[in-house]
């Protein structure tokens, strides 16, 4: 790798890091005012045109607050927790195929290291609930951890379905793949799964055991104040982004669409950010629509239903693939 | 299981349809409530719209008849007439029942539509006369 090569990928790693609170900013915007508008109320609108600097409002908040570790947490932990939450969150952008050639790298095991490095978000969570040394957190935690494990069986057994067809575990070559027809059509239950496993693994509504306002009050980050709290915020939603942007990359064929190599590949640019956006959408919409489940009606799902059906997926898909209708 | 995906479908197209819905929020600096015509808010003293002077004669039937013992009146006797020295409502203590209004034999003393009654101190949540006299006019 030249120095040229090297810096130019720093360079894009740098837009994506610099774009993400962002966009993840922008998020949260959207979330309240949808919400706001599923409850018939207008959300968010006094900060700058229709409450569109809400999110910055909120960063100065949270940067300026004072930073208080509560007087019998494990410091080291505490600290560090809500950076190993977010660094993970970050580290699986690396991987996604934004546009046609559009991606800051495109390794050959991609499904493999997205599984193994969006894993390792849970440990942020764990270690900030153990740390805080409260019992709420303490909770929290421990459903996360358990919650996580389970969900995490069926995204990954989903993934094997969809990495079948591709015949690639390359999120480039995988949208690639999708150039004829998409793997949702191909694939719904797969896409079904994938969908609820990833509402889970992101704590959102209606899996949002971890955080539970009501009976755990916030759970994990019960105890964290400022940027800490702040990080873990950052974290959560841009971990929805990456759901949904995987979503979108493998069942919805990521950046592909009607003359999406033209102009430099900007209209890929441009699909991608429909379909993810789109999905963010839907996550919003779900959490604005259904109500938390019990702990064991989530764990009885995870396990009785959702695996199962994550199987019978990948059976039905290699059966496809092996008899070659695939093509 | 097709029950459970009805009512879900059911679910989702209700929180689409409120999507589209405006929304009933009052945005309140800028657009107001307005309150119904009996509703019982802020104390005023009435003028007589003819003389302009105070309608009150000072009884004392809304210092007694209050509950919570917030009206203060002191009178004091200028040529043969009852003048009112001082009319003090304590906001802090009145339960905004409007027996004072009810008693007043000359209505002179109403609960009007304000109900901004937010104040930085604790002295301000005691109406004088002069406040309940601003409150009064053209009423």
């Amino acid at each position: 790798m030249t120095p040229v090569d090297l810096l130019f990928v720093l360079l894009k790693i740098l837009v994506v890091l610099l774009l993400i609170p962002v966009v993840v900013g922008f998020c949260t915007l959207a979330e309240r005012k949808i919400l706001g508008r599923i409850q018939i109320r207008y959300g968010p609108n006094r900060a700058g045109p229709f409450g569109l600097l809400q999110w910055m409002a909120d960063a100065v908040k949270l940067i300026t607050k004072e930073y208080l570790v509560p007087g019998e947490a494990d410091k080291f932990l505490f600290v560090i927790a809500p950076i190993l939450t977010l660094a993970p969150a970050l580290a699986v952008f690396a991987l996604i195929p934004f546009g046609k050639g559009m991606h800051i790298t495109d390794v050959n095991v991609g499904v493999l290291m997205l599984v193994a490095v969006s894993s390792l978000g849970i440990y942020g969570v764990i270690f900030g609930g153990w740390a805080s040394n409260s019992k709420y957190s303490l909770l929290g935690a421990l459903r996360s951890a358990a919650q996580m494990i389970s969900y995490e069986l069926a995204m990954g057994l989903s993934l094997v379905a969809v990495v079948m067809m591709a015949g690639t575990m390359s999120l480039v070559g995988i949208v690639e793949a999708q150039k004829g027809l998409w793997f949702l059509v191909l694939q719904p239950v797969g896409f079904l799964v994938f969908c609820i496993a990833g509402i889970a693994e992101t704590n959102r509504l209606p899996f949002d055991m971890p955080e539970a306002e009501g009976d755990l009050g916030a759970g994990y980050h019960t105890e964290y104040s400022a940027m800490g709290f702040g990080l873990f915020q950052l974290a959560e939603y841009a971990s929805i982004i990456t759901i949904c942007a995987l979503i979108t990359t493998f069942f919805l064929g990521g950046w592909s669409g009607p003359w999406a190599g033209a102009l430099m590949g900007l209209p890929s640019l441009g699909y991608f950010i429909l379909k993810t956006a789109f999905f963010v959408f839907v996550f919003i919409w779900i959490r604005g629509t259904l109500p938390r489940v019990r702990y064991d009606q989530l764990m009885a799902f995870g396990w009785k239903v959702l695996l199962p059906l994550a199987l019978l997926n990948i059976l039905l898909v290699a059966g496809v693939v092996a008899m070659g209708w695939a093509q | 299981m097709i029950d459970a995906i009805r009512e879900l479908v059911r679910g989702f197209s209700l929180t689409l349809r409120q999507m589209f819905t405006k929304p009933i929020t009052i945005q309140y600096p800028e657009e107001r409530r307005e309150p119904s015509e009996r509703y019982r808010g802020l104390h005023a003293l009435r003028n007589d719209p003819e003389t302009g002077r105070e309608r009150c004669i000072s009884c004392c039937l809304c210092a007694r008849i209050c509950p919570s013992q917030c009206i203060r009146l002191v009178t004091s006797d200028q040529g043969g007439r009852k003048v009112i020295d001082v009319y003090d409502v304590d906001l802090g203590h009145c339960l905004f029942c409007g027996l004072c209004e009810e008693v007043c034999p000359v209505e002179a003393v109403v609960l009007t539509g304000r109900y901004e009654a937010a104040y930085y101190r604790r002295p301000e949540t005691i109406l004088h006369k002069q406040d309940l006299l601003r409150h009064g006019e053209g009423i």
